[in-house]
């Protein structure tokens, strides 16, 4: 129901109450006046024929004084002169006297009266209106005992006709205004009711649609908005016409860390600020909205896609800037996603999906603004199926280990090996880590699969104990693993269960992740240690690298990050970070693994800089179980033969 | 403010007409029946109104009231 159709009800529910009222009010008005006015008429009409009735006595009783009232019935002139007394409107007038009964006016109109019968029977003074066809009739029954005279006079009613002709007269014209203005009334009050009505209902539609903390636009609105914008008319003109609509999804950078450190009423205002940066976009066919949270939403109409994306780069250039709140200036960066219409979609649903793609390809790559192309969504969906299938790849145990090994500088001696997770997909063939890991990340598998990835591990070292290698394993888990509280114990389990030395065991979390929650990364990393596992800091370096950090987590090996490593034969500045970062760790007394060395050059530089311990594609790169069990029992039987020929030398 | 611009249909403003004519025809006629002072002016005054109305096409009350019916629906 729309708001007129609401207005025009509730107008007519308040005119024909109204109406209703005022008739209600006047028939009662009517009845009341009407019934006064009778009343009014009928005591006048009775004093009137009281006094009649009074007058006639004394008339009678005087000429009954004089005359014989025995011969009253014989004699005529006392007859016509008591008749002569009688108003014409008197139509009946009898008397009785000494028991005898005189009709000297009578009429058939009060013949057949029952109450006029009555008290002549009982000899009772009374009296009454009698309602003709034609009119009004008025009797009055005067029994005197004492005079021995009883009298009863019927006379036409005058004052009362009168009375109520006026009154009606009067009642329905005033009766016919009130009815008239109650509907005028009715009728300004309706539209005061409905004027008031409409502005509530726009303001509530206002809240509804509108965001209270930026006062842009919301969620529902863009619906709304959508829906009355795909008109055949605007379809037809970006079928027909070079031009698009395009929609822009802008998403905060890093706004949650700002929330959480500084507080929500600083992240408020700073949304206030982004929305009154993104009001004043140059371009005049934008709407800007507030998606939700720290998203907002621009709706560009007409534009080409060069303007579309010089738009995009505004948006991005305009956020950046940064911005003044409670005293604190913050440097902002948005992420924009863009998709267009009608390339990126059809519906608004499907082209706020792909924008959301794209805002999501910006936001990983630091793009600043990415605009929707078909290769992301299949990307996307290509995620979104793998998320639906970790369960039974679980089950099925298609995760297997591949072992890359570490090596000690400068004789490249195999000490350890790092276990890296690949997907045997039975579709896709052998998925690479980058490309699932985040998605167990964010599923409910998380614990589940660093747990399998252990198991995996533990089974591995158990195997190669069992052929005479010694060789420890190092496991990546996910810093959403320090929440696991069984997790500990559960390692703890597994090695008195296959029965493999702790040391063997190396746990690796890298910088960011530790540094995500440090009492919490501490806590665990205390309980792991006493339980004997080696620890590490993976990638090193490339986070926030707070040395505090290293002071306090009690690690026994950092693996520098293989960023480093690229450059370290060219770039004299990674030269300087990894040898400092070598005293710096000798000085902790924690061992270094330097990642990524993929040259002779890269080795050769390291060893001389003093890295003791490396890992990298030049070494070997990642193995299968069978491939990298293969290596070692070669190797083992080289140094085998080594010594025995060591001792068959001596 | 005010804005004199027909309200009123054809039917509307003919009916306005006839209630004027009738309500005046009434007074003068009935003068002494009808009686009350107040009663009679009220009558003329109603019969003013629906006179101007007929006369301008615009109805006071329609107006506030936000109603025309000029306009179909």
């Amino acid at each position: 129901m729309t708001n007129t159709d609401l207005s025009l009800a509730l107008r007519k529910r308040v005119l024909y109450s109204s109406i209703g009222l005022a008739i209600v009010v006047s028939a009662i008005f009517i009845s009341v006046a009407f019934n006064l006015s009778r009343d009014f008429g009928q005591s006048l009409e009775l004093e009137h024929s009281n006094k009649m009735l009074l007058q006639l006595t004394k008339s009678i009783k005087a000429i009954v004084s004089t005359a014989d009232l025995n011969e009253l019935s014989l004699n005529e002139s006392v007859k016509t002169e008591l008749i002569a007394l009688l108003d014409k409107d008197v139509i009946g007038f009898e008397i009785w006297v000494n028991n005898k009964h005189f009709k000297l006016r009578n009429s058939s109109f009060y013949a057949q009266d029952e109450g006029i019968a009555t008290a002549i029977n009982i000899k009772q003074s009374s009296y009454d209106f009698i309602e003709n066809e034609a009119e009004m009739l008025i009797w009055v029954y005067e029994n005197s005992p004492l005079d021995d005279l009883s009298i009863l006079m019927v006379t036409k009613t005058h004052a009362l006709d009168k009375a109520i002709s006026y009154v009606s007269n009067r009642l329905f014209i005033t009766a016919f205004l009130t009815f008239w203005l109650t509907v005028w009334v009715a009728l300004f009050i309706s539209a005061l009711i409905s004027k008031r009505f409409e502005q509530s209902n726009d303001r509530l539609k206002y809240l509804a649609s509108h965001d209270m903390l930026t006062g842009l636009p919301n969620r529902t609105y863009l619906y709304d908005y959508a829906l009355s914008y795909f008109t055949p008319e605007n379809v037809k003109k970006h079928q027909d016409l070079d031009t698009l609509f395009a929609i822009y999804i802008i998403d905060l950078d890093k706004f949650k860390d700002i929330n959480d450190t500084m507080g929500h009423l600083v992240g408020d205002e700073l949304l206030k600020a982004i929305s009154r940066r993104l009001r004043n976009l140059k371009e005049k066919n934008s709407q800007v909205m507030r998606y939700g949270g720290d998203e907002f939403v621009v709706w560009c109409d007409d534009l080409n896609e060069s303007d579309a994306i010089s738009l995009a780069e505004d948006i991005v250039l305009l956020c950046r800037q940064p911005i003044k709140v409670s005293n604190y200036v913050f440097e902002t960066s948005v992420s924009v996603g863009v998709a267009y219409y009608p390339a990126s979609g059809q519906q608004l649903d499907d082209i706020l999906k792909n924008a959301d793609i794209a805002m999501y390809q910006a936001k990983k790559h630091r793009l600043g603004y990415q605009v929707f192309q078909q290769e992301l969504f299949t990307r996307s969906e290509f995620r979104i199926s793998l998320r639906g299938q970790l369960n039974a790849a679980l089950e099925k145990r298609q995760f297997v280990l591949h072992y890359q090994p570490k090596v000690q500088l400068p004789e490249n001696n195999i000490v350890g090996v790092e276990a890296l997770v690949r997907w045997l997909h039975p579709k896709e063939g052998m998925l690479m880590p980058n490309m699932f890991i985040d998605i167990v990340e964010q599923s409910m598998f998380v614990h589940e699969f660093t747990r399998y990835v252990l198991l995996q591990a533990i089974m591995q070292c158990r195997e190669w104990l069992d052929n005479g290698i010694e060789l420890s394993i190092a496991v990546n888990i996910s810093p959403y693993n320090l929440m696991d509280p069984e997790l500990v114990s559960y390692l703890s389990d597994l090695l008195k269960h296959y029965q493999v030395p702790a040391e063997l065991i190396e746990i690796e979390l890298t910088e960011n992740a530790s540094m995500v929650n440090i009492d919490k990364t501490r806590e665990v990393f205390s309980q792991l240690n006493k339980l004997g596992v080696k620890l590490s800091i993976d990638d090193f370096g490339t986070g926030m690298s707070s040395l505090a950090y290293i002071k306090h987590l009690d690690v026994d090996y950092i693996k520098i990050d293989r960023s480093f490593t690229i450059d370290v034969v060219t770039d004299s500045r990674d030269e300087a970070v990894i040898s400092s970062l070598l005293v710096l760790c000798q000085k902790l007394n924690k061992l270094t693994i330097v990642e990524g060395v993929e040259t002779i050059e890269q080795a050769n530089k390291l060893a001389s800089l003093g890295c003791t311990l490396a890992q990298g594609y030049l070494y070997s790169k990642p193995l299968s179980a069978e491939e990298i069990t293969h290596l070692l029992s070669r190797r083992k039987a080289e140094t085998d033969n080594k010594i025995i020929n060591i001792k068959n030398f001596n | 403010m005010l804005n004199i611009k027909h309200n009123l249909c054809a039917i509307d403003r003919i009916i306005r007409g006839i209630i004027a004519v009738a309500l005046i025809v009434y007074v003068v006629v009935f003068f002494d029946q009808i009686g009350d002072m107040l009663l009679q002016i009220s009558i003329l005054i109603f019969a003013l109104m629906n006179l101007i109305s007929f006369v301008l096409g615009w109805c006071p009350v329609y107006n506030i009231a936000n109603i025309n019916t000029c306009k179909k629906g």
